[in-house]
């Protein structure tokens, strides 16, 4: 609407077919639409930014009738941000604190299928407030720093409130406080061109978690529990570090988290417990094999069927790993109580190598294989079974 | 994983034994002892509990017993119409959070606060007499419970029927183990073809979880409904062993039981275990603090609602079992003095103090009725529960006995018959019986061997042939098909007494004696020599004499039933002796009491008066506690 109103809609759908080796059930069966969004982006009194964006994947699969995960939180960014001075930009709302390169990378842009479990399990996803951001330095330098209500959607827990077994979700976490700052290092240094996109970061939050079983819990890719929400109190603080490195074809990620959960008179006498500590970290590359550069690859110029081309292919590979345990010296036999003082460590291990083939800007296919480890023998999903083969399937659609 | 430090105690209890401070299970369960346990949980999970206590949630904690801990074990409410926020009942599970803990080679317990029972211990009593019946059963026990330090109550300390428990009385823990869920009032009635309307509607898998297979449930709620009567016996075998539900059957009703596989309003409180690769079934016995309900149930009731039972009882030879069995457990228990009767008083005596001091103690609205309101204790009820199950215990054995032969039992031709009257002292064949003294009982079919025993201590059966007084199995020194010589137990109290013979598991008649604080009978007299006294060497005054004798009563030290005397220091009779030589009573009585190395036999060591008058048959005769004996006719000059 000229000057004063832009408005662009955009749709997300990604529809998955999953294989479990060895074979166990899941909630949302071997087929399922993984994300059906549907939201408007835009710009009005050419200073204000906007997006608001639902998740629709519930109603398409009953219409579809089709098994489904219950959706936690339908509205998905719902933000305003004013940005008339590029440095000092202003963002309210509902959207991703600024903590993990992966977590701040959109679904349909990632290199995987699925994140990591460190971007699924540790990192905080969305949560209502306002956050300070800009690129200065000639976007040689960034930071975001927000103040938020709760400790995000990936942090809440699920609750069965009432006899017929409807749920609730209830946010873990009461004031935020949450900051990232990413550098380019090399990018006015005398280095060779292609070290120059470098960029490193670092992140952090802070908030306080009442009493409860609510520190953060792991699960696999299958969604099953491997450490069940045990008994916190106090701060839950996350610190990251991340790297990124995208030389032409090639890209190279890392990320690593640290999060560290008090238990204040979570005892059996109400005397303090040793914090839950939490650590993930991964390591990710990927090479595109038809030539495009990595930042061209989800518009490839020959495009797929109509292009005459084949797009753009490329080849993904990413280690992982994943911990709970207590932290400082272990006294007592290690347990899996909720209410234990030296809890009994639980990590997931993965490798999941994968191709990506983008048909054009609108389509893409992904094609991964995960194979996971789990560490504690009785909490997998099959007992007696440690290692998990998960073959996944994606077709995508953007507009 | 790493860890630094372990207690060794902790490992010794978690691995169930070993090492110096080793403890057991048995010791745990010790029924002469009330057991302190103490719960550490956090405050806030506590009062969740109490706030939930209808859910079945787990809470984790710290459990002590004997001054060793097992830490991060799970503790939830339990129970159903009994379930309390103020006294929770609770379920320990040692193995909630590590699938390897152990409490004393225990995975869990159930410490139950009773709340349906004023005196919290009719159940405890009743898994007692279980055992006796030869039925497996939970072992027992009370404790004080101290939650965070303060006391929260005195609780029944029971072992779950479990794979342990399998284990240690069926031999084997492979099978299906289903706990009984009243979800509706049942009677054993076929329900449909759907396995689903039996396991887990009815009965819950508490092993095999994943894969309980309840196909043989239905299969054998078929069977029970729908085969013919001539096939029926036939056609159950496979799945029930009639004979053992029988019994189980009788004990509860025994006991009555309202809320139990026959209860008043649906089947309730039981397992039901089924054998590993077999279809066969096995009752469990579960939960029974609604028993001794009142001493003149009827021993048929119910029995026409339910068809399992119903279509038993149509078999003659089943029925008169079932008869039988009843008949036994009356023998068991005993009346007036009986087992029943003074376990009663033995375990109310440990029970009484911490029960009187419970803070939290649960009383029912209205007793024996399940599912009724709960109100909180007062004394009176505890004083009212321990007279109503006393009085109980002394009149429902006489019940059940008449009872069962109005219903038609009649002792088979093989059952021991005694004869009445036929109880005497063992030296004068006199009427009048003492604790601890020997006694001769006569009768018929009593066996069909003649044994004496041969090992101390003397055995409480010979040749299959058991003598039960007031319930208690008395020491046997001999027995043929028409006579037992035996050891009157010590710990029979004066009064009137039922005495019984079981030969082989088979029941037969009850007869009535006296027991008195002194009954004398006399066997023999010899001199200090030994020699004895003929006309050619008559008692002349002065002469030491050893007279062997019976039934002079207590004694001045314990001395247990069916064991010799002591002899050093040698056992003195308590009541004072009288020897008369006609009617010369003699000055010098050197020792009165239990022979050493000898059951029941006592010798009074007495000098000969001046005086006694000449004759070949000069009276002699000995006087306890205003009873005199038979006299033995001396030759004296």
């Amino acid at each position: 609407m000229g000057k004063v109103l832009r408005v662009d809609f955009r749709a997300k759908v990604q529809a998955d077919h999953r294989t479990y080796f060895p074979f166990h059930l899941t909630d949302e069966g071997d087929f399922e639409l993984h994300r059906v969004r549907v939201g408007i982006q835009g710009r009005f009194l050419k200073d204000f930014e906007f997006e608001v964006e639902r998740e629709i994947n519930e109603e398409a699969s009953d219409w579809l009738n089709l098994d489904r995960e219950t959706v936690g939180f339908p509205w998905r960014d719902v933000y305003v941000n004013y940005r008339h001075f590029r440095r000092f930009q202003f963002q309210i709302g509902k959207f991703k604190m600024p903590f993990g390169l992966e977590q701040l990378t959109g679904p349909t842009k990632l290199d995987f299928i699925y994140r990591s479990r460190t971007g699924n399990e540790l990192q905080p996803g969305r949560a209502q407030g306002i956050m300070l951001h800009g690129r200065p330095l000639n976007r040689g330098l960034g930071y975001q720093f927000g103040l938020f209500r709760t400790d995000g959607e990936k942090a809440a827990i699920t609750e069965v409130i009432n006899d017929v077994g409807d749920r609730a979700h209830l946010f873990t976490g009461v004031r935020t406080f949450a900051g990232r700052v990413i550098a380019n290092p090399f990018r006015l240094a005398p280095v060779p061109e292609v070290f120059k996109d470098i960029q490193v970061g670092g992140a952090f939050t802070s908030t306080s978690v009442p009493e409860g079983l609510y520190s953060l819990r792991g699960r696999t890719t299958s969604k099953d529990i491997f450490f069940r929400h045990i008994f916190v109190r106090g701060e839950r603080r996350r610190l990251g570090a991340e790297f990124q490195w995208t030389p032409g074809r090639f890209s190279v990620k890392s990320e690593f988290v640290h999060v560290q959960e008090e238990r204040q008179k979570q005892g059996f006498a109400g005397e303090d417990l040793p914090n839950l500590i939490e650590r993930g970290w991964y390591v990710s590359g990927t090479c595109i094999l038809t030539g495009q550069k990595y930042a061209d690859r989800d518009e490839p110029s020959k495009e797929f069927l109509f292009g005459r081309g084949l797009g753009a292919i490329e080849l993904a590979g990413r280690v992982e790993g994943v911990r709970w345990g207590s932290a400082g010296e272990h006294i007592g036999r290690p347990s899996r109580s909720p209410r234990a003082a030296n809890v009994l460590a639980a990590s997931d291990r993965a490798i999941t190598l994968g191709i990506n083939w983008y048909w054009n800007r609108h389509f893409k296919v992904q094609l991964n294989g995960i194979r996971e480890k789990l560490e504690d023998p009785t909490r997998v999903p099959i007992i007696g079974e440690h290692v998990y083969w998960t073959r996944l399937l994606r077709v995508q659609f953007i507009m | 994983m790493k860890f630094i430090y372990w207690s060794a105690a902790v490992v010794a209890l978690l691995t169930g034994g070993g090492g110096a401070q080793a403890q057991t299970a048995d010791q745990f369960f010790d029924d002469g002892v009330i057991q302190e346990i103490r719960i550490q949980i956090n405050p806030s999970d506590w009062q969740r509990l109490r706030d939930n206590f209808r859910e079945n949630i787990y809470y984790p904690c710290s459990f002590t017993w004997r001054g060793v801990t097992v830490p991060n074990i799970g503790i939830r409410s339990s129970g159903l119409g009994s379930r309390n926020p103020q006294k929770p009942n609770l379920r320990v599970d040692f193995d909630r959070f590590e699938e390897d803990q152990r409490f004393l080679g225990l995975r869990s317990v159930k410490i139950d606060g009773n709340a349906q029972d004023p005196t919290e211990i009719r159940e405890r009593l009743t898994f007692a007499f279980f055992r006796r019946m030869g039925l497996p059963a939970s072992r027992e026990t009370h404790g004080r419970v101290l939650l965070n330090g303060q006391y929260l109550g005195l609780y029944g300390v029971t072992e779950s029927v479990d794979k342990d428990f399998l284990k240690r009385n069926l031999g084997e823990d492979e099978g299906f183990l289903y706990e009984y869920n009243y979800a509706a009032p049942w009677h054993f009635e076929y329900l449909g073809a759907d396995p689903a309307k039996y396991s887990p509607a009815f009965y819950d898998p508490k092993t095999h979880e994943k894969d309980p297979d309840p196909r043989p449930i239905e299969a054998f709620v078929r069977t029970v409904n729908q085969s013919s009567d001539g096939e029926f016996e036939r056609t159950l075998a496979p799945y029930l062993d009639a004979q053992q539900f029988l019994t189980h059957l009788a004990s509860e009703t025994f006991m009555a039981e309202v809320d139990g596989i026959l209860g008043d309003l649906g089947m309730a409180n039981h397992n039901l275990y089924r054998y590993q690769g077999k279809n066969l079934f096995k009752f469990l016995v579960w939960d029974k603090d609604n028993t001794f309900s009142n001493s003149s149930r009827d021993i048929l009731r119910n029995v026409n609602e339910y068809v399992l039972m119903r279509r038993l009882l149509a078999i003659p030879a089943l029925r008169d079992f079932y008869l039988s069995e009843l008949v036994r457990a009356t023998t068991l228990a005993g009346g007036v003095g009986g087992w029943l009767d003074q376990e009663i008083d033995r375990v109310w005596g440990m029970v009484q103090a911490p029960l009187a001091e419970d803070p939290n103690k649960q009383c029912p609205a209205v007793d024996f009725q399940p599912g009724t309101a709960l109100r909180s204790c007062t004394p009176q009820d505890a004083e009212n529960g321990y007279q109503w199950i006393k009085q109980f215990a002394r009149e429902r054995s006489d019940f059940v006995y008449l009872a069962a032969l109005t219903a038609g039992y009649r002792p088979p031709f093989t059952a021991p018959q005694l004869s009445q009257g036929g109880a005497v002292n063992a030296a004068s064949s006199q009427p009048g019986l003492a604790a601890g003294s020997l006694a001769s009982v006569y009768g018929q079919s009593l066996g069909t061997e003649t044994l004496a025993a041969t090992s101390l201590p003397l055995p409480t059966a010979l040749g299959g042939l058991s003598i039960l007084i007031n319930g208690t199995p008395a020491p046997l020194l001999f027995v043929s098909p028409g006579q037992v010589n035996l050891q009157v137990p010590w710990n029979i109290p004066t009064g009137s007494v039922n005495i019984s013979a079981d030969f082989n598991g088979q029941p037969g008649n009850t007869i009535t004696a006296d027991v008195k604080t002194g009954a004398p009978g006399i066997f023999v007299v010899v001199r200090a020599d030994g020699s004895l006294v003929t006309a050619d060497r008559p008692v002349v005054a002065s002469d030491v004499l050893i007279i062997y004798c019976t039934g002079l009563g207590a004694v001045d030290q314990i001395v247990t039933t069916g064991n010799p005397a002591p002899g050093n220091p040698v056992a003195g009779v308590r009541n004072g002796v009288t020897v008369r030589f006609g009617n010369v009573a003699a000055a010098e009585v050197f020792f009165a009491g239990l022979t050493p190395g000898f059951v029941g036999l006592y010798q009074i060591n007495v000098r000969a008066p001046s005086g006694i008058p000449a004759g070949t048959s000069t009276p002699l005769t000995i006087v306890v506690a205003g009873e005199t004996s038979a006299a033995l006719p001396l030759p004296t000059r």
